[in-house]
Formats: structure tokens, C-alpha cells, sequence
């Protein structure tokens, strides 16, 4: 079984349509809030994708915007132009 | 699309950390970076090294500039609207004390940590992203002092905090955790800092405990705890990304690291009880307890990162299964040590509510129960008798994490624990085996310690010879700044302002 | 192990060491099951003063908030030195009782094993 890798966000609206985009692209997404905080767990590996938020958004999204609204993550990153990705393992 | 005409993510990276970089010709190497290769770790190729965000200078400024301008309309609203008058309680204000007393004087510390880090590593990559980090510490300490000065308008014990940094017993704790990662090579530092301290663990300092400022109503810590949060995640990428390069290098390191991960997980673990105390006891509305925490963060993501990592031969940091022990347990232990060594200490303690300690029931069950809400209970009977329980006799205090040794053996919760080590020409003592260990391994260091019960009976202390005095050496002033919250200037401060306020009855006990 | 270091040597002596007390000695005490009181406590005095001195002018009043504390006979307590079993003489004095810089002491009062049944 894969561990969970996670990714946290501010709960504002400026992130809403970025939590949408990780609920539609991953399966078996566990969102759970806090005071001020959403934590998305899922098993093994994340993706964010560029195209997917940009739809949410209805504009352009650049990827490296996450930063702004970006509160913890744990995993291993791969990132370029178009994806996001958090995963345990290689 | 316009993407093709413009270079993509990894190019931009690639170029800054490549191609802006060169071999030095009039001195060697070696001599002009001396630090990155004397702690042992070798380096085959310093290309390999990747920040994983591949973020570029212009981006960094770009985001960066954002996130201050966000953070700073929101302070301004902050002070503008009286926002100190919407915390839960002023008993929530401990809680802002002992972040500003400290907490901020690390993310200072770590600015400096990382500008010598930053300088110390040939590799361009990792100089890249320890500059970057230096920054961002810089800007963390400052965005924290601005929204606290708000704040010190209002309470107590917030006047000095530079001044008590150096001096007080209980910040030498946070003040040598970190002194002990800069006085180390940087491959250490980085390893202690980003990696142990940053990924491993803060992840309890700013998330739940931020999402509980959020919760009481402290708008200024929750916008500078998020903000600094964001940066956070980048440092802690960073810190993966250092471990992971090291092990990947060469098998060497190998040992190397893990020594590193035994020593930085107990150290960074034992620092955090005063973050667990935070939560449990200095937020009137509660979260998540520090046992919840704990699980979710050690337990679960922690471990999990572990695992991944076992691939390169790195096991589960030493002495982890005590940290998990003691998690019924440490916070409890932590409050009521607190609470009587108060007449030294910048901030207010105090027993908690009825409320409160059913919440404590629930989250802690029999253990709490049986153990420690009685010696609530018997602070409360003093108390309400007019002999409010101090302890005004210096502690017993640990020679690795400087912290008093309140800790119980990790399976007799009854009694104290207490581990002898010897250096060439004294006896010290340590809280744990943890401790212990990471003295054992490095003795010359360690016996340096400055222990302030010890500075105080050398008469080190400006002559104090009492905690009374002593509070007066750290600039506190006693029964304002110091002990017990009921009936402080705070206390009283707070009902005052809340009598006036029409649609707020006082219901504070 | 040693510290792994650039230069030379890396030595240093104890901050704490002896001869910083001009005389006098630091230890320890800790009253088992009296954990009311979170921490072993720690002291300075002069090696020649007399136990039974220390014990009742310096340390019986640190504790005086204890109900067990008035109770405590220190002659039929049970004492442990660096945590090993000892018997001290109360009557003679620190030195003449071995206790030196940096010793840690334990005690436990029998009959008196503090509150609520779990050694508050």
C-alpha cells in the first residue's frame, strides 16, 4: 500500500480552484479542513495540472502560483510547465 | 501557443544555476570553498543537484513581492480595526510571547545560518537555493516583528525579547538548538534545518498550531504563519533535496547522514514540546491535541517519508519510538513545569479551565486522568487559597537540549529521567538517551554549554542569587510580565476592555 | 567520537567546572515520587557544611508546599547516589560525605509517596 503524500493550502478563494483541479485529476483525494487550512491527502501520488486549474479558474494559470497559497507538502516534487507532481518512491 | 517562443521551467533553472556558474583560477577551489568537504560528505558532481520548484530569481521576486503585499494589507487592517481585541482570550497572548520571544530570533538565526550555508557550497544549484532561503528567514523575522509590535502596545512581557533572548532559561533552549546547527558545517546545517527541523517537523509548528491562531482570532499570526508557511514548503523541498543529493552521491555519506537524522529528529522533537504546549495549553479554542498531531505528522506523514528514503539504507531516526511514547504525556509534563518555574518567565501561565481539562480528558483519557489533572486540580486548590504553587529552586537542566529535566523514563511515567555523561573534567546530565547520544558523540562541544541554573550559581548573571533576581537580570518585571495570568495587568487589561465594549459580556473567571 | 573539525585541535574545558565555584560545589537533588515539583533541583554550597544543615535549611524549605514535606525524616529516607544506592551520614558534612561538583542525589521517604497515588 502507498503511503499518503499530501499537499496544503490556504483556504481562501484565490486556492478553490486549485483544490477543485487536485479533486478532479486524482483519485481517491482526502480533503480535510481546518481553521484557516485544506490538507489533501492522497495514496502515492498528486498532480496538479496547469490545464485542469486553468479551466477552474478561467484564466491563464501558471503553475509557479501555487507558491502564493501554499501552505505544506510532503512527497517528492516534480514540477515543469504543465504538471505538478508529489510521489513517493521512483 | 506563446510557450514555444519562450524558454520553459527547466531551461530558465538550468541556466541560472549552470551556466552563471564558474571553476575559480586564481585560488583552487578547495581553498575558496573549505567548508564542503570537511564534515566527510563527497561530492562526485554537483550538477546532479535540482531544486525541484526550479524556481528562477525573477519568479522568486515576483511571488515574493506578492505574498508581502497580501500579508501587509492585512496587517493594516489588523491594527486598524483593534485586532488585538478579537483573540479568544488574552490568555492566547502566551502563546504570541513565546513565538516572539522565541521563535522569531530563529528565523533570524536561520537567515544567517543560510547566508553562510549559501557561501560555504561550491555546487551553484545549492547556493541558489540557500540564498534564496536566506532571504526569505530575513523576511520572516521582520514580517513577525511587525505584526507583533501591534500587540506590544497592549500586554506585557513583550518589551525586550533581544535582550531575554541571550539570557533566558527558556529560550536557550530554541537559541542553542540552533547555535548547535550553525557552529556545524553546512552539508549539518542544512541537514538539521531544512531537512530534520523544517520537513520533518514543522510541519506541527505551522499547521495546526497556526490554523489554531486562526481559530482564536488572531489574524496577524495566522496571515504571517501562512505566509511564511509558503516559503517553508520551498525550504523544505530543499531540505529533501540536500539528503536526497547526499545519499545519491556517493555510499559513503551514508552513515554520515543517518548520524545526522538520529541527532537533528531528537533535538528538533525535544524543541517542539514547547510548540505542543502551545497548542494544547496556551489556546483557549482548541484544534487538534498535541497526541493528534503528533500521529498525523510523525506518524503518518513522517514515517512515510521515512519509508521512501529506506531506499537508500536510511532507517527511522533513533529514539523515535520514545518521542511516540511520550506523547500522552509530554505537553502536561511541559505546563506544569512551566507553570511553577513562572516567576522567571515572560509570559503568564495558569490552570486551565473546567472546560478545557474535559477537553484534555477526551483527547488523553485515563492517563490524563489519573495523572495529571490531579496536579491541576491541586494548583487550583492552592491557588484559590491564595498560595498560588511556584517552584522558586533553579532545575536540573539537560547539557544538549538546555531544556529542565522534567522528563519521565519512557516507561514509568512515575519516575524522573536522568542520564549521567562525563566529559575529561566534570559530570553533566541529559534528559534522555537521545541526548545522551548526541553528547556521547561530540563531547567537546556540548561540556561548552552555557546552563543558566549553572551561570546563575557561578554568579554569571549580573550576581543574581535567586529567580527573583534572575527575572530582573532578563529585564521581567515581576507580577506584570512574570506568573500567574489571573489577576495580571493582562487579565485585568483584557476584562477592562471588554466591560466597555457593549455587545461583549465578560464571562473571563 | 570527537567533533569533526577544521584546524587544528578542537578542546575546550567544561563551562561548569569546579574551579568556577571558588570553593563551593553544584549538585543535585531529586525527592522521588514527588512529582509536583517537575525537576531534580539544583544547588550550590559550601562542601563543608553539614548535611543534616543543607537538608533542613535549604531544601526542606524549597518543598515546603508539599504536605509530605513537613513529614520527611531524613534519617529513615533511602537515598541513591548517582543513581546507585548510598547511605550519607547526615551529621558530617558534604565533603566528609563524598558529595562532590556535579553529584546527583535521589531520595525517596517511605511512607510518603506523595499524591493522589501516582507520586504528585
Amino acid at each position: 500500500m502507498a503511503d499518503n503524500v499530501f499537499i496544503a493550502l490556504q483556504n481562501n478563494s484565490e486556492a478553490q480552484p486549485i483544490i477543485e483541479a487536485i479533486v478532479a485529476d486524482n483519485d481517491g483525494a482526502v480533503v480535510s479542513e481546518s481553521p484557516g487550512m485544506v490538507k489533501i491527502d492522497v495514496p502515492g501520488r498528486l498532480v496538479i495540472k496547469r490545464e485542469t486549474v486553468t479551466e477552474k479558474l478561467g484564466r491563464e494559470f501558471d503553475l509557479q502560483e501555487l507558491h502564493i497559497n501554499l501552505i505544506s507538502l510532503g512527497g517528492n516534487i516534480d514540477e515543469d510547465d504543465d504538471e505538478f507532481i508529489l510521489s513517493w518512491g521512483v | 501557443m506563446a510557450k514555444a517562443r519562450k524558454l520553459g521551467l527547466k531551461e530558465r533553472y538550468a541556466l541560472l544555476t549552470r551556466g552563471l556558474d564558474w571553476e575559480t583560477t586564481y585560488q583552487p577551489m578547495d581553498k575558496v570553498f573549505p567548508y564542503d568537504t570537511y564534515e566527510g560528505i563527497k561530492i562526485v558532481d554537483w550538477d546532479k543537484w535540482e531544486d525541484p520548484f526550479r524556481l528562477t530569481m525573477d519568479a522568486y521576486w515576483k511571488y515574493q513581492s506578492e505574498k508581502e503585499r497580501k500579508l501587509y494589507a492585512i496587517l493594516d487592517a489588523f491594527q486598524q480595526n483593534n485586532g488585538h481585541l478579537n483573540i479568544s482570550d488574552a490568555r492566547y497572548m502566551s502563546a504570541v510571547k513565546i513565538w516572539l520571544q522565541g521563535i522569531t530570533p530563529l528565523e533570524y538565526a536561520a537567515h544567517r545560518g543560510f547566508a553562510h550555508a549559501g557561501r560555504s557550497f561550491r555546487g551553484a544549484g545549492a547556493r541558489v537555493a540557500c540564498q534564496m532561503q536566506s532571504i526569505d528567514e530575513l523576511r520572516h523575522a521582520q514580517t513577525q516583528l511587525h505584526a507583533f509590535s501591534h500587540y506590544n502596545k497592549y500586554f506585557s512581557g513583550m518589551h525586550n525579547f533581544a535582550h531575554m533572548r541571550d539570557r533566558a532559561w527558556y529560550l536557550s533552549i530554541p537559541k542553542s538548538f540552533f547555535e548547535d546547527a550553525m557552529s556545524a558545517g553546512p552539508f549539518e546545517f542544512v541537514t538539521s534545518i531544512s531537512f530534520a527541523f523544517e520537513y520533518v517537523l514543522t510541519n506541527l509548528l505551522f499547521m495546526p498550531f497556526v490554523s489554531g491562531a486562526a481559530f482564536n482570532g488572531d489574524m496577524a499570526t495566522t496571515t504571517f504563519g501562512f505566509s511564511a508557511q509558503s516559503d517553508e514548503s520551498r525550504h523544505m523541498t530543499l531540505g529533501l533535496e540536500v539528503v536526497k543529493f547526499m545519499l545519491e552521491q556517493h555510499e559513503d555519506n551514508v552513515p554520515i547522514v543517518q548520524a545526522w537524522l538520529d541527532k537533528w529528529f531528537w533535538r528538533g522533537y525535544r524543541l517542539l514540546g514547547l510548540v505542543g504546549t502551545m497548542m494544547d495549553y496556551m489556546l483557549p479554542k482548541k484544534v487538534m491535541s498535541w497526541k493528534e498531531a503528533w500521529e498525523m505528522y510523525w506518524e503518518e506523514n513522517g514515517i512515510a517519508l521515512f519509508n521512501d528514503l529506506a531506499r537508500y539504507g536510511i532507517r527511522l531516526p533513533k529514539h523515535h519510538e520514545v518521542a511516540t511514547k511520550e506523547k500522552g504525556r509530554l505537553t502536561h509534563e511541559l505546563w506544569a513545569t512551566l507553570y511553577q518555574y513562572g516567576n522567571a518567565l515572560g509570559l503568564h501561565t495558569w490552570v486551565p479551565e473546567d472546560e478545557e481539562l474535559d477537553w484534555f480528558s477526551e483527547k488523553y483519557g485515563e492517563q490524563f486522568d489519573t495523572m495529571y489533572k490531579p496536579r491541576l486540580l491541586y494548583f487550583r486548590e492552592l491557588e484559590e487559597k491564595g498560595e498560588r504553587f511556584y517552584n522558586n529552586r533553579l532545575p536540573m537542566v539537560c547539557q544538549v537540549c538546555q531544556i529542565p529535566i522534567f522528563y519521565t523514563e519512557p516507561d514509568d511515567p512515575q519516575s524522573q529521567c536522568v542520564r549521567i555523561v562525563e566529559s575529561k573534567d566534570t559530570k553533566h546530565h541529559c534528559c534522555s538517551d537521545g541526548c545522551a547520544d548526541i553528547f556521547n558523540r561530540e563531547p567537546e562541544k556540548y561540556v561548552q554549554a552555557l546552563i543558566p541554573p549553572q551561570q546563575v550559581y557561578r554568579g554569571e548573571a549580573d550576581g543574581a542569587r535567586d529567580i527573583f533576581e534572575y527575572a530582573k537580570y532578563l529585564h521581567l518585571e515581576s507580577g506584570v510580565d512574570t506568573g500567574e495570568y489571573r489577576n495580571s495587568p493582562d487579565h485585568k487589561n483584557w476584562q477592562a476592555w471588554h466591560a466597555a465594549t457593549p455587545d461583549n459580556s465578560d464571562e473571563a473567571a | 567520537m570527537t567533533v569533526t573539525h577544521l584546524g587544528e585541535s578542537y578542546d575546550f574545558p567544561s563551562a561548569n567546572r569546579e574551579e568556577r565555584y571558588g570553593g563551593d560545589i553544584n549538585f543535585y537533588i531529586q525527592w522521588e515520587q514527588h512529582l509536583l515539583y517537575a525537576c531534580p533541583s539544583a544547588y550550590r554550597a559550601p562542601v563543608d557544611m553539614v548535611l543534616r544543615d543543607f537538608l533542613e535549611n535549604m531544601l526542606r524549605p524549597d518543598y515546603a508546599a508539599h504536605p509530605d514535606t513537613a513529614k520527611v525524616d531524613f534519617e529513615k529516607c533511602e537515598w541513591k547516589f548517582d543513581q546507585k544506592p548510598w547511605q550519607p551520614d547526615l551529621d558530617k558534612t558534604l565533603q566528609e560525605n563524598g558529595i562532590g561538583h556535579m553529584d546527583y542525589l535521589q531520595f525517596r521517604s517511605p511512607g510518603l509517596a506523595g499524591m493522589h497515588g501516582v507520586g504528585n
